[in-house]
């Protein structure tokens, strides 16, 4: 919250940014789908292998950081959102800050100083506001638009992570309940590299490659 | 599992991630009639070229891993529960989970 008390006047005052200018660089939708869909292909294998090695995996102290630090970077690419696309400003940097928060959280978990339910609280908050932020605000067209089709199936698999991250909690030994939130992640990461929905045309209209 | 059942999982991963990008790479290529231009943004956005990259990375990563996992007994490659209070109430456990002693290993 402090983030986003801090960050909220940068964000306001940075209406003015040159966001069409900006496209050349940022990549498109489609291109952040499939750049996203790695990352998430990373993470769940990365949460199935912390599954089937245990303390082998945790027994480092970069390892065990993984996780946090990626759920704190997804938090802070949407800060960044923030300050660059002048739409749902105000959302975007209220779900990163809540990402944010929710790394630190299992971070400190992770390091024996916060309760796992404590920490759960921040994290499952996390994976449903990711949920929302992808398929609910994410989502334009129409009801039955390819668009809104692709980003309620990525933002209900993305919410799903919270309910598998509680079950998981109550049996935080389980090796087939921890895995469930990799596979989670790794079907996530499938829809986010095979699907597109078309956006392939930049500002200027030009038409990139078929996604 | 077993520690070495746990490592072969592990140790197969990548490469086998890597394998799907290939596949799918040369299926797209024998399937598809138009295609690509090949330039560095459809080099660096494709999905089977990240697929192959991240498949790679996993293998890195993960090669250490399965060999240290191969080396450990059963209860080293147990997930560690860092919160005290959970290794003085046992947590509940499904019939499919098998009991084992939790373990704090916080740093």
């Amino acid at each position: 919250m402090i983030i986003a008390a801090v960050a909220a006047p940068a964000v306001d005052a940075s209406g003015s940014l040159p966001f069409h200018q900006l496209h050349g660089v940022i990549p498109l939708p489609w291109e952040n789908h499939r750049l996203f869909g790695a990352g998430f292909l990373l993470l769940g294998i990365v949460i199935i292998v912390e599954s089937l090695a245990g303390g082998v995996w945790f027994s480092a102290s970069w390892r065990r950081q993984i996780w946090p630090a990626a759920l704190m970077l997804l938090g802070w690419g949407l800060v960044a959102v923030a300050f660059i696309d002048p739409q749902d400003r105000i959302i975007h940097l209220l779900m990163g800050t809540v990402m944010i928060v929710a790394g630190v959280a299992e971070r400190r978990y992770r390091y024996g100083e916060m309760r796992l339910a404590t920490a759960n609280v921040f994290v499952m908050l996390a994976l449903v506001a990711g949920g929302m932020e992808v398929g609910v605000f994410h989502s334009h067209g129409t009801a039955r638009s390819e668009p809104f089709l692709v980003h309620s199936l990525l933002g209900f698999t993305a919410a799903m992570m919270a309910p598998a991250r509680y079950y998981w909690a109550r049996a935080p030994q389980s090796v087939p309940r921890y895995a469930l939130i990799g596979v989670l992640a790794l079907i996530l990461s499938l829809e986010l590299l095979g699907l597109s929905h078309g956006e392939n045309i930049d500002l200027h209209g030009t038409q990139t490659f078929s996604g | 599992m077993s520690s070495r059942t746990r490592a072969t999982v592990i140790g197969l991963l990548g490469p086998g991630i890597s394998a799907l990008g290939i596949l799918w790479t040369l299926l797209r290529a024998a399937l598809d009639s138009t295609p690509e231009k090949a330039n560095l943004r459809f080099f660096l956005f494709d999905s089977p070229h990240l697929v192959v990259a991240i498949g790679v990375a996993v293998s890195v990563l993960c090669l250490p891993v399965a060999i240290h996992v191969a080396l450990s007994r059963t209860e080293e490659v147990t997930i560690p529960v860092f919160d005290a209070d959970l290794v003085a109430e046992p947590a509940e456990a499904s019939p499919g989970d098998q009991p084992k002693p939790l373990g704090v290993s916080p740093k």
